[in-house]
């Protein structure tokens, strides 16, 4: 059972490196065309859906290390994605994009979200951690 | 309440403003106390991990899609898809004066209703074991309080000494009475203000009970409560009803409250009771993070699980804190077996063991304390001279008589030295038996041991030895008070002080005959 | 010996009196009294009288010398039992003082050594007393560093509920804009 998992894992992997173009962004273009090949194959519905899983998971994978997204609570300035992105871009040393996303709960201020690393300056952070210091 | 609201404001005036980086996962599977997260790729081996609704975990697992996490505390409000974050830091517990006399679980929380822990510092529950250098050879004795040990299988400060045997053979026993004279003889030297004198070293005690009933953890503490024994000593509880994620860590918390005093001067006894339910904990965690299992579906490691945690017991140096934990870990086993896997683990581990036999048990030896199994690996250097003086040649007596107790049955056919000699090895095993929670100061096992070495039971009936042992002791403690305190503070026999002792056995003697 | 010669002496005087009667008889025979048979009479008796003598009152007289002895014996025994009697009476009377002052000596450490344990137990129950006040304070101050934690904490959820909620609804755009960009600006800083 592991020895199958790890072998659509690797297979998912492959599939996700595939999706990505020259410059190691995730590319909607060859998204489609992986799953379209996906599609044609003649697979058991389960094993399909196993492998379509972990495509997806690979996918994010790549996603959070090439693309941010930019939460934030009321407007923000035009280029504040585009600065962000460079400074990241700056910092990872790898192509990054932006993505902005508007999110209430925040209250002010933005939240940037790479992958699984969070950098938060949204005023909901500092309430929870004046609730947590206490 | 004036003073609730200015901690507020002065919370509210620290707040910063900087923007605040974590690294977070997603909860993707959740199955008995142990998440599967995606994610958290900053995270280290051992780090604390957050999740939500105040639940922590330790990242056991690191794979390379995803961290295995356990969980301690009560995970049902946990779902699948929630978030965590790491912590950068190590699981750590309060440590310090201020847990004696307490009962914690093994994350050092307060469970006996006393209000908080007071405690300043706090010390890592996975720490490596002092190294070569900063340990000291152990020479100090650890009384515990039971002849048949003291004399034969003595313990020092800052060794390794197991407790095996069946079940219901009495080790938790031995190791509730050793807590129970460190107590005793910490009050005997305990200045009115609570300080200790110049040159005495008290021995704090910590009883860590994994999967234990609870009414059994109950038990002992009400009887370390009667016999004011708890002032001394720290419990540390991990229940047969907690989940096997708090079993797992309380030794290892056990251990990190004991090197707060082992680092600071004092000495410390801690007794894991038991660790056979550990690794079966530490096998079901094992198990559940799909790691390969071994024999008897034990983890590869489980070896390393005791080691880690019995090496960081030692005494350690002047320079490097100057003090010492004694570890008394038990280990049940199944049908006398200690060719088993975990027994002959841990027995290769520990610098000696106190081997309980069932048979020796129900015979009413009790302690059922097998002598010729029994070793201690640092033996006389951890006796004073006093004992050693009396009980030089006791072992090879019982050895000698159960050598001999064979040919007890033809007992008409035998000459007069065997006959002396069955007489006499009965004698002192009827003298080695105890009761329960009493444990003998040492100055009355001197007494007692010389009074049969020097032939004055040889005289009276070798059933009721048990019995006049004590009658001996009551004598000596409520008449000769001061020639107990001679033998306890010279802690040898001089040779007024045996003529002391040879006149108040025969005033004793006269008083039973 | 003695007897014998009573005897030998009666003899001789029966024969007197014999030889007397018969010359009476001879001269006239006046009170009846043959003296030929009164002399074989007297020989008579006197043979009797020897016989008694030795086989009657000999052992009679070592019987009855046996008794005086017994009796002398026995006197004399009664008188050494009883000197004995004396004597271990003495002993016995010894014996019961020097007991009696044992246990007197036994009672008084007795007494001492219970006193010394009452004052004991007198003093282990005024530490008692202490420990058990001082325990009590300190539940008490537990309770109240509890009740305190718990007030901070509530009081706390309290402010960051009122201000988040506050925040909600008091902020405007321009507000949010520019806290925006502060954040922004503390984003891409710390980058």
């Amino acid at each position: 059972m592991a020895k199958e998992d790890q072998k659509l894992r690797q297979q998912a992997q492959r599939l996700a490196s595939l999706s990505l173009d020259s410059t190691g962004q995730v590319s909607p273009a060859r998204v489609s065309a992986v799953l379209s090949s996906l599609a044609a194959r003649t697979v058991a519905p389960l094993k399909q859906r196993a492998l379509l899983k972990q495509y997806e998971a690979a996918v994010k994978r790549e996603l959070g290390r090439s693309q941010v997204i930019i939460e934030h609570s009321g407007p923000i300035a035009d280029d504040t994605a585009a600065i962000i992105a460079a400074s990241f871009s700056t910092k990872t040393g790898r192509v990054i994009s932006a993505v902005t996303k508007p999110n209430d709960s925040l209250l002010a201020g933005i939240r940037v979200i790479l992958g699984d690393h969070v950098y938060d300056a949204s005023a909901k952070a500092r309430l929870d951690r004046l609730a947590a210091a206490s | 309440m004036s003073s609730v609201l200015d901690q507020i404001k002065q919370e509210i005036a620290r707040l910063d403003t900087a923007a605040v980086k974590k690294n977070t996962g997603k909860i993707i599977q959740l199955a008995d106390g142990v998440a599967r997260v995606d994610g958290l790729s900053d995270v280290q081996f051992n780090e604390l991990v957050q999740f939500p609704h105040g639940i922590r975990g330790i990242a056991l697992n690191l794979e390379e899609d995803s961290v295995g996490c356990v969980l301690f505390g009560d995970v049902a409000k946990l779902r699948e898809g929630d978030e965590c974050q790491t912590t950068g830091q190590l699981l750590v517990v309060p440590v310090g004066l201020g847990l004696l006399g307490r009962v914690v679980d093994a994350l050092g929380q307060p469970m006996d209703g006393k209000g908080p822990i007071t405690s300043t510092e706090s010390y890592p529950v996975e720490k490596i074991a002092p190294g070569i250098m900063p340990r000291k050879s152990v020479d100090q004795p650890l009384q515990t309080g039971i002849m048949a040990i003291d004399s034969m299988i003595p313990i020092g400060r800052g060794q390794r000494e197991l407790i095996i045997g069946d079940r219901q053979t009495g080790k938790t026993t031995i190791a509730v009475d050793t807590i129970l004279n460190q107590a005793k003889i910490n009050d005997q030297f305990v200045k009115p203000d609570g300080t200790f004198p110049e040159g005495f070293r008290p021995v704090y005690s910590i009883y860590v009970a994994i999967g234990q009933k609870n009414s059994n953890i109950a038990r002992t503490i009400r009887v370390l409560e009667e016999a004011n024994a708890l002032k001394y000593t720290i419990i540390v509880i991990a229940p047969a009803a907690d989940n096997a994620v708090n079993q797992y860590i309380a030794p290892f918390s056990g251990a990190a409250i004991g090197e707060w005093f082992m680092n600071n001067g004092r000495d410390a006894l801690i007794v894991y009771d038991d660790l056979s339910k550990h690794a079966a904990c530490y096998r079901q965690i094992s198990l559940i993070l799909k790691r390969p299992s071994g024999r008897e579906a034990y983890p590869g490691d489980v070896f390393y699980l005791h080691s880690r945690l019995l090496e960081r017991s030692a005494r350690v140096g002047e320079k490097y804190g100057n003090g010492s934990m004694t570890a008394l870990p038990i280990i049940e086993t199944q049908a006398g077996d200690v060719s088993a896997y975990i027994p002959t683990n841990v027995i290769s581990i520990t610098d000696g063991q106190v081997y309980l036999e069932t048979d020796l048990f129900n015979q009413g030896i009790r302690p059922a304390v097998s002598v010729g199994l029994s070793v201690s690996r640092v033996g006389s250097a951890a006796q004073i001279k006093a004992i050693k003086q009396v009980a030089g040649k006791i072992k090879l007596e019982l050895a000698q008589f159960r050598e001999l107790a064979a040919f007890a049955q033809f007992g008409s056919d035998l000459d007069a030295k065997t006959k002396s000699q069955l007489e006499r090895g009965g004698r002192v095993v009827e003298l080695f038996k105890q009761p329960p929670f009493s444990p003998k100061p040492i100055e009355e096992q001197v007494a007692v041991l010389w009074a049969a070495q020097n032939g004055h039971f040889d005289s009276l009936p070798t059933a009721k030895c048990t019995a006049l042992s004590l009658s001996l002791q009551d004598f000596l403690r409520t008449r000769k008070a001061a020639l107990l305190t001679r033998i306890r503070l010279e802690k040898a026999l001089k040779d007024d002080t045996i003529a002391e002792l040879k006149s108040a056995v025969e005033d004793w003697k006269k008083t039973v005959s | 010996m003695i007897l014998p010669s009573l005897l030998a002496q009666a003899a001789e005087a029966a024969h007197s009196v014999a030889a007397t009667a018969t010359e009476h008889s001879a001269s006239g025979n006046t009170f009846g009294i043959e003296a030929k048979y009164l002399a074989l009479q007297f020989f008579s008796f006197s043979i009797v009288l020897l016989v008694l003598y030795k086989f009657a009152l000999k052992p009679l007289t070592a019987t009855m010398d046996e008794r005086s002895h017994k009796i002398a014996d026995g006197l004399r025994a009664a008188e050494d039992m009883k000197v004995k009697m004396a004597e271990s009476e003495k002993k016995q009377a010894d014996l019961l003082k020097s007991s009696q002052a044992e246990a007197t000596a036994v009672l008084n450490e007795a007494r001492a050594t219970a006193k010394a344990l009452v004052e004991k137990a007198q003093t282990e129950a005024a530490s008692k007393a202490d420990e058990f006040l001082k325990r009590a304070e300190a539940n008490l101050a537990n309770e109240r560093a509890k009740l305190i934690a718990e007030v901070r904490a509530e009081a706390t959820n309290l402010v960051v509920a009122t201000v988040a909620k506050v925040l909600a609804t008091e902020l405007n755009d321009s507000d949010r804009s520019r806290f925006n960009a502060a954040a922004q600006r503390e984003l891409t800083r710390s980058n």
